[in-house]
């Protein structure tokens, strides 16, 4: 039950999108199409649980231990660049299919701080996270993201097609779209 | 003095780690039935943010609009 709480915590109260800010580069960048946007979603679920996987370790064992916890954002951004890497290799060297689905967006995710802003959060209270509470947050995270960008795909698919003033469309439009879709998911704030 | 030793130590090999995950993934091909699907997804054109009326979304691209503006 503390996980379920947990999952649904991290996908739609603190959602990191909309709610923390995060990510928001692609958020905006990729999701004028869908089939992007549900690789971008999958990619960024499997390498945030796989990124906390390897940091939560790192920071509790290595860099706790040997007292030198200051360095945890340089050392996450390089842990991170290094995954992403190296799970673009097994990808492309085992599954093709499945690199043509969400490998292809492995190097954005890379430089998406909302990766390692989870990376960061979940070791920010390191004496009362234990490793699966954290790897349950970095998944509801991941859904929590692909969710709404799904979800924001779709709506401006459907805004394409709309009569939106001159003076709004492309950006704009988005902009108050994401707004009102973040003041909506503020309402779901008493969930839990 | 010690502790500086292990802050470069821990950072010098994640740093070799970066390094070595990056050659690995330089030498790995992407395969050719996704390389045009690679190409599209990382170029500028991709991005909603992409201008038309500029060559790329990159720094210089950055730099010669903020100096039209001013």
């Amino acid at each position: 039950m503390e996980y379920l709480a947990i999952l649904i915590g991290a996908m739609f109260i603190n959602n990191i999108v909309l709610m923390q800010f995060l990510g928001l580069c692609s958020f905006f960048g990729i999701s004028t199409k869908m089939k992007p946007v549900v690789g971008m979603g999958l990619a960024v679920i499997v390498v945030m649980v796989l990124s906390v996987a390897i940091t939560f370790p790192l920071y509790k064992f290595v860099l706790v231990g040997l007292q030198i916890t200051y360095i945890d954002t340089i050392a996450f951004i390089l842990v991170i660049a290094s995954l992403v890497q190296l799970t673009e290799v097994v990808i492309k060297r085992f599954s093709k299919g499945l690199y043509k689905a969400l490998g292809i967006y492995l190097p954005l995710i890379a430089t998406n701080c909302a990766v390692l802003g989870v990376a960061l959060q979940n070791v920010g209270d390191i004496a009362n996270t234990n490793y699966l509470s954290a790897l349950t947050y970095a998944l509801g995270s991941g859904m929590g993201y692909a969710f709404i960008i799904i979800v924001f795909a779709a709506i401006r698919l459907r805004l394409n097609s709309a009569n939106v003033p001159r003076a709004l469309k492309g950006m704009p439009i988005a902009f108050v779209t994401a707004g009102l879709m973040a003041l909506a998911f503020m309402g779901l704030s008493g969930l839990i | 003095m010690e502790q500086f030793l292990i802050l470069l130590s821990v950072l010098g090999v994640i740093i070799l780690i970066y390094v070595g995950t990056m050659y690995l993934n330089d030498k790995t091909e992407i395969p050719e039935e996704c390389r045009e699907a690679y190409l599209e997804a990382q170029g500028c054109k991709s991005c909603s943010a992409f201008r038309k009326d500029s060559s790329s979304c990159g720094f210089k691209d950055a730099l010669k609009i903020m100096e039209d503006k001013q």
